[in-house]
Parts: structure tokens; C-alpha cells; sequence
């Protein structure tokens, strides 16, 4: 995936060189058979699970490393995986459409999902900090934008009164009295 | 009220600068206008017919003297010298210039105001009533609640792209004068009988609009320290499920209806469950860090026999007290309320710079430096002193400020319509003013009584029309305006939506529609019934006859 950007250690912001891709490994143009190997693959979630549920799935394809997932889909299905997988991709269709601030938060706070969650789609300097907060690390931004400005859109506003993913403690008990 | 500390000046101060880099980048083409529509609005920029529109916050309805003279001040310097209070006790300039919103945003942060979230689809700002802290029928100071929403919801990253925007009113008197049941959660405060806990009893699904519906009970009794995050799970339900397809269905309102009420509940329950116990619980330290800036003040007895003389010998002034004074906690004491509607010159909610200033300056001098914003758009000095009252009354007739028609007809509920609103079908401050014309007379309008008029410009219902005692409804018929009438509708903790009377009318048959719609009332009415009761129990049927057999009423068939 292209202009990407990846936070280490919920503070260190940089533009990486990423190897990821997503593949359809379902669609018309492609056939799981023709897949030699799934290093540094993403996987749509949906018609792969479809697959699996129908038990015509090559043994191999169990050891998925990444999937992405659509922002209408319960995040809880992918429980059964969270152990084998190293990145979970969620989608942005646009940006005024805030499904994946939801699946971000129940992945990290429900799900106890420790990997990489990276945003995708309609991915925009100015709602990085609101996606940053609610889990994210990184983000793939949208191909017309430079990342490089982007960056900037992650520091936000530096006091939030609610909790977040990011800082657990709403401001309330932090605030000093 | 409310003094912010180095956190909440931080994030006023923060949040300007960052919306006028945004501007910048607006301005330079780097940002587009679809990408910049979101980040405009949840800084309360709208852009209308003419020009851009800043909506200010009021957080429940509640400011300082020295705040209302720095509105005087944006008025003057970055408008046409006015101002127009709105139903949810906000704000709105409506002739200002983009590439200066950050200026006037910089000079509202001095005096710790912001127009965060006023539009979007976010949390917008939460309302409750204007005599919140003051009023005799008060069962619990909402205002420390209010603000405690006020701070979670602001940037709460989670929930700033919502299916639809999200209303919270918070009511906690004998009588709902916030519209709790029209808002997307209401809430009830009360104190449980036996613990003497504060309680919650949320309500979900109000709204207006296309599809107006009454709210529904959605969890009763909860404790306030859990307030947080059960409105959280409620969030989170509302965003993963709400309709994003059709943004005329993707109000909560239309969720709850589809799932049905208790579905809905049990989604909210499970979700909260998950949540309760948790960081969001609030402590009893934050309520009381809170809510010791809105302490009760503490008021003297007071000899009012002067006021008590005066009010006997002066008709004029009696006649103010009963309609524009509301009973104080404590029985020396009034909240006055001055009317934005003095006549067909004034445009309803719409206040000059030089008044706002003068009302600021009674304040200071005859209040303890306070000024509330009421749902029916008037402005309130919450603690007056019954033995100064005559003076200030004086004093308000001096500036025109002393009109005695609070909650009488003419103070109309009034959307800005046609002439400012680009998504109005039609005007509503000239029907506004025609109203006023035809209705001059107080004996009259005092005759009539108690009654809500409400007049909106187009079904997003901005002017509440459904729940007027009579509600009007700007439509279009090709191209040309026309009004709509409703009747029966009510606020308060038993709203309910009116009825359609018939076919439309032109403008100019409006004021004598609702002329025949008071008389059919007074011919019927029993002894105090209020118009929606005499409704209630004659029906539709006696008013429409006497309106439709009229010639001189055009009606379109």
C-alpha cells in the first residue's frame, strides 16, 4: 500500500516504505489457487469468511496474516483469527462515514487487539488525530494527497475531556485539582 | 457559571488555531470544498443564501454579562449590528465573512466561548432550560449534568462523523421547558425518594423534521454516576447501526422506530455492560468540582412592600410581572424575561448589538452578572430582586425591551426562513410580522391567553412548528410559498405533534386563519383549558369549518 504512515510507540510519526497489498484473493480476476503464498497480503475479510464457512477453503488459506474488513461488518467475527494475524485493515469509503472509529475502539478495548490497525480509503490529514485516538497506527492515506502534510494532521488538539483509546483515563481523573 | 480552567482554555485556544489553518488551506485550494464542509460546520460555520453564517454556542442557554458584551461587539464588528438567538439557545451571526471566522472565534475563546459543534454530525450543544438553578418548580440543578456533557462530547473522536446530527436536552423541573421529547436523548433528573440519588430517566428518538416523532422511554432510573457511559453504549449502537443511505432516515429516531424501542434498549444494554464499571464512571469529586460553579447564591429577605404597592397601583406593570416574570426559588426574588418580539419591526429572536449591550449592563446592575437564552429565543436575568423590579421595568420600557407578551401569540417561535436559510421553501419573519400587525391589540392577546405559535420556513422544522398550540409550515407549491397549518401540537414532558388543518394558504390569509383559529378557541374554550386541551376535546372539525367557509381565506384545493 502507497503513502503510508505509521506511528511506533503511540508518539513516533514516520512515512514507511510498506509491502502490504491487498488482494481480492475472491474476485473474478483471481483464484485462491493461483495465491503461492499469503506473506504481506491482506485479505478481505467478508468472501474469504464465506469460504471458510463453506468449508472449501484450501488448508492453507487458514494461515491468513492480515485481513481487511468492511465498515458495515461486526469487527467480533474476527475473534476466532486475532492470534495469527499481524495487521487488520478498516475502511473509509468516505470520510464523513465514521463506522470504523467504532470497530477501532471495540477492537482495541473489547478485542484486545495489540497489532497493527491501519485505516484505509478516504484517509485525510484531518481526522488522523481523531483516528489515532481511537486506535489506529497507521494510515493509509488517500493516492491524490501528499503524506507528507498529512503527518501534520496527527498531532490534532492536545486536550480531549473523554477517554480514548489512546489515554484510557477520561480527563477527569487526570486533572489536577 | 462555569469558569474554564487551563484545560478548557487550552482547547478553545488549540481549536482556533487550528480551524484557521484549515481556512488557510480552503483559501489556497488544498483542501476542497467537500473536505472542508465537515470541518466548517463543527465550527458552526453554515453557508447561506447571501453569506456565511456562525452559530455560537451558548452551553445551556447560560452567559456572563461581559460574554453578551463581546457578542454586542462580534455584532458591530463583524455583522450588521445583530444577532439571532435560537431555539436551542445558541447563536447565530448571519452575514460573516469565511476568512474572518477565525477572528471572531479568537475573540469568543477570550471570554471562554466557542462555536464547537454547533452544526455537524456530532453531539451538538447540549440545552436545558433557562431558569435552570433559579426556578421554584426545580427538582435538581441540571447545569452541572449539562456540563459534564458538554466536556465529553466535545472532539470525542469516536463520534464526530455520525450517521446524523445528535441533540441532548436535559430537564429536571416539574415542567419540561427544554423540549426534552424532541430531541435525540432526553433526560429527566430527579431525586430517587428513598436514596435521594440522583437519577436519570433517559428518553431516545425524539425529533422534528420530516419524520416528527415524540420520544420514547428508553432507561429508567439510572444512576448519574453511570450517565457517561451509558450514553456512550448509546453512541456506539446509533454509529454502528444508523441508516447512512438516506440522510432524511438517518436521524436516531428513525433507528429506534425500525428496531423498535426495546430491541434498541437491549442492543444499548449489552453494549453498556461492556462499558459501565469502567474509567467513564463518574466520581462524586468531578460532580462536585462542577457544580461548585453553579452554587445557589445566597439572596436576602427583602422588604418588598414597595414592589407590592407598585404592583397594585400600576396596571402596566402588573401586567409585565404576570406575563414576564417567572417564580424564583426563593419568593423575594424573579426571573425576568424580555421579549425578542416587541413587534412587526423586529424579526423574532433577532436582537440589536446596542441591545445586547443593555441588557448586559441590567445585569451586571440589577443581577449577579447573568443572562440566559430561553428556547422560545428570549433572554432571561434569572435573579431579580422584587424591590428593584419597578426600576428595571422602567428602565427595559426605555430601551423597548419591556414588550408584556411572554408566551402570549406574538411570541412566535420563528425560524429566519426564506430570507437567510438556503434550505428554506419559504419566508417566515414577514408572516412573522404580519401576526404581529393584525394582533396589536394586548387586550386580546391577554384575552386569549397562553399560547405557542410556531413558525418555520420548511420541514426541517428549525421554528419546532409541530409543536406549536398552532404550527405554520412554509411549503412549496411550483415555485410559489405557501403555509401550511397544524393545530393541538405541545411542549413540555406530554408533547405532542399537531394536526394538519387542511389545504395551504398564501401568505397574506395567515394572519386571519389564526384570527378565526383564536375565536373558534374562545368560543369553546372551559373555564383556563389551554388551546391544545380545547383541541383535544372538540377536535379538528369546528375550526377547519369556520376557516375554510370563509371566502376571503384563499385556501389552494
Amino acid at each position: 500500500m502507497n503513502n503510508v504512515i505509521s506511528v511506533v510507540n503511540r508518539q513516533q510519526a514516520q512515512l514507511v516504505e510498506d509491502k502490504w497489498q491487498i488482494l481480492d484473493v475472491f474476485s473474478e480476476h483471481h483464484k485462491p489457487q493461483d495465491v503461492n503464498s499469503l506473506d504481506q497480503l491482506v485479505i478481505p475479510f467478508e468472501p474469504w469468511l464465506a469460504a471458510y464457512n463453506s468449508g472449501l477453503l484450501q488448508a492453507y488459506f487458514e494461515d491468513i496474516q492480515a485481513f481487511s474488513i468492511d465498515n458495515s461488518s461486526d469487527v467480533n467475527e474476527l475473534k476466532p483469527w486475532l492470534n495469527q494475524l499481524k495487521l487488520i485493515v478498516l475502511d473509509f469509503p468516505k470520510f464523513t462515514d465514521g463506522r470504523a472509529y467504532t470497530q477501532a475502539v471495540e477492537l482495541r478495548r473489547y478485542l484486545g487487539w495489540q497489532g497493527e490497525l491501519r485505516a484505509n480509503g478516504d484517509v485525510l490529514r484531518d481526522q488522523l488525530s481523531h483516528m489515532l485516538r481511537c486506535g489506529f497506527d497507521s494510515f493509509a492515506i488517500r493516492e491524490d494527497k501528499d503524506p507528507n502534510e498529512a503527518l501534520k494532521g496527527l498531532s490534532g488538539i492536545s486536550v480531549l475531556y473523554a477517554n480514548s483509546v489512546l489515554e484510557p483515563q477520561p480527563l477527569f481523573r487526570r486533572r489536577a485539582l | 457559571m462555569y469558569q474554564y480552567d487551563f484545560y478548557d482554555k487550552e482547547l478553545v485556544n488549540e481549536r482556533v488555531k487550528q480551524f484557521s489553518d484549515q481556512v488557510a488551506r480552503r483559501k489556497s485550494g488544498e483542501l476542497s470544498e467537500e473536505e472542508f464542509l465537515p470541518l466548517r460546520l463543527q465550527n458552526g460555520v453554515y453557508l447561506q443564501k447571501h453569506a456565511y453564517m456562525l452559530r455560537v454556542a451558548i452551553p445551556y442557554g447560560t452567559l456572563s454579562s461581559k460574554q453578551l458584551m463581546t457578542l454586542a461587539d462580534i455584532a458591530d464588528d463583524f455583522d450588521k449590528g445583530y444577532g439571532h438567538f435560537t431555539t436551542r439557545q445558541n447563536i447565530q451571526f448571519n452575514w460573516v465573512e469565511l476568512e474572518r471566522v477565525p477572528d471572531i472565534l479568537s475573540r469568543l475563546a477570550d471570554v471562554d466561548m466557542h462555536a464547537i459543534q454547533t452544526s455537524g454530525n456530532c453531539v451538538r450543544n447540549v440545552t436545558t432550560e433557562a431558569f435552570a438553578g433559579v426556578s421554584a418548580d426545580e427538582i435538581i440543578d441540571p447545569r452541572p449534568i449539562a456540563e459534564l456533557l458538554r466536556q465529553w462530547s466535545t472532539i470525542n473522536p469516536e463520534f464526530l462523523f455520525l450517521p446524523r446530527k445528535f441533540k441532548i436536552a436535559v430537564s429536571s423541573s416539574t415542567q419540561d421547558r427544554a423540549a426534552v421529547r424532541t430531541h435525540d436523548i432526553g433526560l429527566y433528573l430527579y431525586k430517587d425518594a428513598r436514596s435521594e440519588q440522583l437519577k436519570v430517566n433517559v428518553m431516545v428518538g425524539g425529533g422534528l423534521g420530516r419524520t416528527p416523532i415524540i420520544s420514547k422511554s428508553l432507561k429508567k432510573g439510572l444512576p448519574w454516576q453511570h450517565l457517561l457511559s451509558y450514553l456512550e453504549a448509546v453512541l456506539r449502537v446509533y454509529n454502528r447501526h444508523g441508516r447512512r443511505d438516506n440522510k432524511y432516515k438517518a436521524r436516531i429516531k428513525i433507528l429506534v422506530k425500525t428496531l423498535g424501542v426495546d430491541a434498541f434498549a437491549e442492543e444499548v444494554e449489552q453494549e453498556w455492560l461492556l462499558l459501565k464499571s469502567g474509567p467513564t464512571e463518574l466520581t462524586q469529586e468531578e460532580y462536585d468540582r462542577v457544580s461548585k460553579h453553579f452554587l445557589t447564591r445566597k439572596l436576602k429577605t427583602l422588604d418588598i412592600s414597595p414592589y407590592k404597592q407598585h404592583y397594585a397601583q400600576d396596571k402596566d406593570f402588573a401586567q409585565w410581572v404576570s406575563t414576564n416574570t417567572h417564580e424564583h426559588k426563593h419568593h423575594h426574588y424573579v426571573s425576568v424575561v424580555i421579549s425578542t418580539k416587541p413587534g412587526p419591526h423586529n424579526p423574532p429572536g433577532d436582537m440589536s448589538a446596542n441591545q445586547m449591550r443593555h441588557v448586559a449592563q441590567l445585569a451586571q446592575t440589577y443581577g449577579f452578572s447573568e443572562i440566559r437564552v430561553t428556547h422560545e429565543q428570549n433572554l432571561v436575568l434569572p435573579d431579580i430582586a422584587k424591590n428593584k423590579l419597578y426600576e428595571l421595568w422602567l428602565t427595559l420600557k426605555e430601551y423597548h425591551l419591556a414588550s408584556p407578551t411572554i408566551g402570549l401569540l406574538t411570541d412566535m417561535i420563528t425560524c429566519p426562513g426564506g430570507d437567510y436559510c438556503s434550505l428554506a421553501n419559504a419566508k417566515s419573519i414577514p408572516v412573522a410580522a404580519a401576526i404581529q400587525e393584525k394582533f396589536d391589540d394586548l387586550d386580546y392577546l391577554h384575552d386569549i391567553g397562553s399560547l405557542s405559535l410556531n413558525i418555520s420556513g420548511c420541514m426541517n422544522a428549525c421554528a419546532h412548528h409541530h409543536i406549536g398550540n398552532i404550527g405554520i409550515l412554509g411549503v412549496d407549491k411550483n415555485g410559489s410559498e405557501w403555509y401550511q397549518v397544524t393545530i393541538g401540537g405541545k411542549q413540555g414532558k406530554e408533547a405532542q405533534i399537531g394536526k394538519v388543518i387542511g389545504p395551504s394558504f398564501e401568505a397574506d390569509a395567515i394572519p386571519d386563519v389564526i384570527d378565526i383559529l383564536t375565536q373558534v378557541y374562545l368560543e369553546h374554550r372551559q373555564l383556563d383549558e389551554a388551546f391544545s386541551d380545547t383541541v383535544g376535546r372538540i377536535g379538528l372539525t369546528p375550526f377547519k369549518d369556520k376557516v375554510y367557509q370563509r371566502n376571503d381565506v384563499e385556501a389552494s384545493l
